[in-house]
């Protein structure tokens, strides 16, 4: 079972300093901003506190906790229960079972109050550029000749 | 830097014991550094454009394997090459073809391609560091692989003269500026703090320089004139510490395809900010240090005698 993040929010790191390395996300899968503390014992790559995941892998970052979830899951339980179980209170590994509303933001909704100004035009916000955000894993290998 | 590091220390080796070797990289080290006086006639390098983009480093790799007339082709580090150029280029050599297999980490090693690539080399050699394909039936590990042999380095006064150092018997500290622009910057940042920090009047006080591989070149062959080395976590870096027996003070670096966290065993000293390395300094510099002989094995021996025998 996965352990719930620590929820004190850490400051942001410094300009120019480490900064964790996990790009998973609530929504969106983006660059975090905040020091790395620990280092995946899988992957080895860098992350901060909330990224770091107490898992039957031992101390991993959060998308490895979810290749070894993936791996072990039997694919053939489709009961909630048993998912809940697997992954705790950890909102990386939560949409729409554990937040009322996820993902919608119709009247009544979560959220919906943001949209109480929107023109039809502001519903094009989002674009392919934010389509960046959704991809998971290091884009820049065999693209980056100065990165190895 | 490393790569390049590495592919001459073996080079020289092989120059030295009649083998005739070309270098192709597109490290700015290559043209940074005065190589002139470690390479040995039979040593060639071919530099790319450190500048140079994914498309034109490829064309330019495949052009250079199209003139050879080699025995054998090594890559260093990556299976597919830097840009993903190397398998159909590879596949059409009839030499053997060897991996020289540094660390990776698993989010590029784990892709099926990679590995498929890897497991089409003839041989794999490991350069005496844990890398997650060492387990592949092909591959064979050895030391770690240094530029120089233990009997190549000047002794402490001489590489403390070299260093600028007085040889008063009082500590020094060197600070190594290696890595990007910024990372350097820091570097020499932390040696003026460091050196204010243990002046004279300080509690700890040490000799405290700053280098940079472009004037101070190889560093190795001056480590037994430094009693504390303040570098990164890089391949060379750290094993020529370990070689040495260089207490090391290590800033790891976020990199690509190296995880330099995990290169640092438990027992070796690691910071984040300045301050904390500043204060790791000076509470090593208030222990005492024995200075050794350097004795060590140098892996590039090893490595020929299995690249030799790969090609008989």
């Amino acid at each position: 079972m996965t352990s719930a993040p620590d929820t004190t929010v850490p400051s942001t790191a410094a300009a120019g300093a480490e900064v964790c390395r996990e790009k998973a996300g609530f929504l969106f899968s983006h660059a975090c901003k905040f020091p790395p503390v620990n280092a995946c014992s899988r992957c080895q790559r860098i992350v901060c506190q909330q990224h770091t995941c107490m898992g039957k892998g031992g101390m991993t970052c959060v998308s490895c906790n979810k290749k070894n979830n993936r791996r072990g899951r039997d694919k053939t339980n489709t009961n909630d229960n048993d998912r809940h179980h697997h992954h705790g209170n950890n909102p990386y590994f939560y949409g729409g079972y554990y937040y009322h509303g996820y993902g919608y933001y119709g009247e009544g909704y979560w959220g919906s109050d943001a949209y109480d100004n929107y023109t039809p035009d502001d519903y094009n916000d989002f674009t392919e550029a934010d389509g960046a955000f959704l991809v998971a894993g290091d884009e820049n290998f065999e693209q980056d000749m100065g990165g190895s | 830097m490393g790569h390049f590091t590495r592919a001459l220390a073996l080079a020289r080796r092989a120059a030295q014991t009649g083998t005739s070797c070309v270098l192709l990289t597109n490290s700015a080290l290559a043209e940074e550094v005065n190589t002139a006086a470690l390479i040995p006639q039979g040593v060639s390098i071919v530099a790319i454009d450190p500048a140079a983009d994914r498309d034109a480093v490829a064309l330019r790799v495949a052009q250079e394997v199209s003139k050879q007339t080699w025995a054998c082709a090594l890559v260093d580090t990556f299976p597919r090459g830097l840009a993903g150029e190397l398998p159909p280029i590879l596949s059409g050599l009839s030499i053997p073809c060897i991996l020289i297999h540094r660390f990776l980490c698993d989010a590029y090693a784990d892709r099926p391609e990679v590995l498929k690539a890897a497991q089409s080399f003839d041989h794999i050699i490991v350069p005496g560091e844990t890398a997650p394909l060492e387990n592949l039936s092909h591959a064979t590990r050895t030391a770690p692989w240094l530029l120089l042999d233990a009997d190549e380095l000047w002794g402490p006064t001489q590489a403390r003269s070299e260093l600028d150092i007085p040889d008063d018997g009082v500590p020094s500290v060197v600070v190594v500026g290696c890595g990007t622009a910024p990372e350097i910057q820091q570097a020499e940042k932390l040696a003026s703090t460091m050196s204010e920090a243990c002046g004279e009047q300080a509690q700890a006080h040490a000799h405290v320089r700053f280098v940079v591989p472009s004037k101070t070149w190889p560093l190795l062959r001056l480590l037994p004139g430094v009693d504390l080395l303040v570098g990164q976590a890089g391949y060379n870096t750290v094993q020529e510490a370990r070689a040495t027996g260089t207490t090391l003070i290590a800033r790891p670096r976020t990199r690509l395809y190296d995880r330099q966290h995990g290169r640092l065993s438990d027992a070796e000293h690691c910071f984040g900010s300045d301050a904390e390395g500043i204060s790791l300094v000076q509470t090593l510099l208030q222990s005492s240090r024995a200075s050794q002989p350097c004795r060590y094995e140098n892996g590039v021996h090893q490595a020929l005698r299995v690249i030799r025998a790969a090609i008989a």
